[in-house]
C-alpha cells in the first residue's frame, strides 16, 4: 500500500462526517457533527482547508446548492464521498485494525 | 429570526483573504451558524464567536491568497528596521526625524504623479502591488510608470530642496550656529527622498515581475 493511501486522523473524521450526513453534508453541518460526536470545535477555515485537500485527492466531490435567506443569500457547497474516498477509509481502518490486533491496552500504559 | 448581522469588518476581512471559490459557501456557512447561535447566546458572545472564526480562517488562507502583500510588507518592514538600527548606531533616532523635510518632498511628488498619470492609475498601481495580480501588459506599464514618476519626482524634489538649503546656508556663511542644523535638515530631505525612491524602485520591479509571461495580445 502506498503512503498516499493512508488518511490522517482529521481526514478520517471529515470523511466519516460526510458519510453520516449523506445529502446534507456542507460546512455548517460537518462542523456541527464533529462538535457533537467527538467534541472537536474546529474552525471553519481549518475544515475547508481539509475539504479542499480531500477534493484535490479525489476522495470527495462537491456541488453548489441553493442560496437561502438565513445564509445572507449565499449558496451552500455540498460534499459527497467518492468511491475512491470510501476505499481509502476502508483501507485505513483495516490497517489500523491490523496494527491493533493482539495489542493489549496495558502495553501502551492503560490499566485494564 | 434575524436579530443582528455579523460584524462587517470581520466579514470584509474574510472577503479580502478567502480564495474566490470559497467566499460564497464559507461566508454563507458562517452566517448560518451566526444566526443559529443567536438563540442561546448574547450579542457580544456571538460577535466574539464570529471574530474568532474570521481570524482563525484568515490565518489559514492569508499565506495562500495574500502572499504578495505579506512579502512586500515584510520587505518594507525589514528595510525600516535596518534603517532605524543604523540611525541608533549613529547616535539616536530623534535627529533623523523632521516632518517639514518629508512634507516638501512626498506630497508634491504625489501631486506630480497624479498630474502625469491619473488618480485611477495610481489606485490601480497600488492595488496591483498589494494584490499581486495584474491582468494585462497595459496595466503593468501604467502601474510601473506610476511608481517610476513617484520615485523620480521625489528624488529630484529632494535634490532640489537640498540645493535650496545650501543656498540659504551660503547666505548665512558667517553664522556657524545656523549652518549646522540647516545642513542637517537639507541632507535629511535628500535622505527621505532616496528612501521613497528605493521603495518605489522595488515596487516597480515587483510590478514588472508580475507582468512576466503576459501575452502582448492580452490587453
Amino acid at each position: 500500500m502506498g503512503k498516499s493511501r493512508f488518511l490522517g486522523e482529521f481526514e478520517q473524521f471529515v470523511l466519516l462526517a460526510i458519510l453520516r450526513l449523506g445529502e446534507q453534508a456542507y460546512g455548517t453541518t460537518i462542523r456541527q457533527i464533529l462538535l457533537d460526536v467527538i467534541q472537536r470545535d474546529v474552525s471553519i477555515g481549518a475544515l475547508y482547508t481539509t475539504l479542499t485537500r480531500l477534493e484535490d485527492k479525489g476522495l470527495i466531490r462537491s456541488a453548489m446548492g441553493e442560496a437561502t435567506a438565513e445564509r445572507g443569500g449565499r449558496a451552500k457547497k455540498y460534499f459527497e464521498i467518492t468511491a475512491q474516498g470510501k476505499r481509502a477509509l476502508q483501507e485505513t481502518r483495516q490497517s489500523l485494525d491490523a496494527m491493533w490486533r493482539d495489542v493489549k491496552l496495558s502495553f501502551v500504559g492503560v490499566k485494564q | 429570526m434575524n436579530k443582528y448581522s455579523p460584524p462587517r469588518i470581520a466579514e470584509a476581512l474574510l472577503e479580502k483573504v478567502l480564495p474566490a471559490d470559497l467566499k460564497e459557501p464559507l461566508l454563507g456557512d458562517l452566517e448560518e451558524e451566526f444566526q443559529q447561535i443567536q438563540f442561546n447566546q448574547s450579542k457580544q458572545a456571538c460577535q466574539i464567536w464570529y471574530w474568532r472564526q474570521a481570524l482563525l480562517t484568515s490565518f489559514h488562507y492569508i499565506n495562500q491568497t495574500q502572499k504578495a502583500l505579506i512579502m512586500f510588507a515584510f520587505s518594507v518592514l525589514f528595510f525600516t528596521a535596518l534603517t532605524i538600527f543604523a540611525m541608533e548606531l549613529s547616535g539616536g533616532t530623534s535627529m533623523f526625524f523632521d516632518v517639514p523635510s518629508l512634507i516638501i518632498t512626498l506630497p508634491p511628488a504625489l501631486v506630480f504623479t497624479l498630474a502625469v498619470t491619473s488618480p485611477g492609475n495610481v489606485k490601480q498601481a497600488f492595488s496591483c502591488l498589494f494584490s499581486g495580480h495584474v491582468d494585462s501588459l497595459r496595466q503593468v506599464k501604467s502601474s510601473a510608470m506610476v511608481f517610476n514618476v513617484l520615485g523620480n519626482s521625489c528624488l529630484w524634489l529632494g535634490a532640489l530642496m537640498t540645493l535650496l538649503g545650501w543656498v540659504a546656508m551660503g547666505s548665512h556663511i558667517e553664522d556657524v550656529a545656523v549652518i549646522g542644523p540647516a545642513f542637517a535638515v537639507s541632507v535629511l530631505t535628500l535622505l527621505y527622498a532616496m528612501g521613497v525612491k528605493l521603495v518605489c524602485y522595488v515596487a516597480t520591479q515587483r510590478i514588472m515581475f508580475l507582468g512576466q509571461g503576459l501575452s502582448p495580445n492580452a490587453d
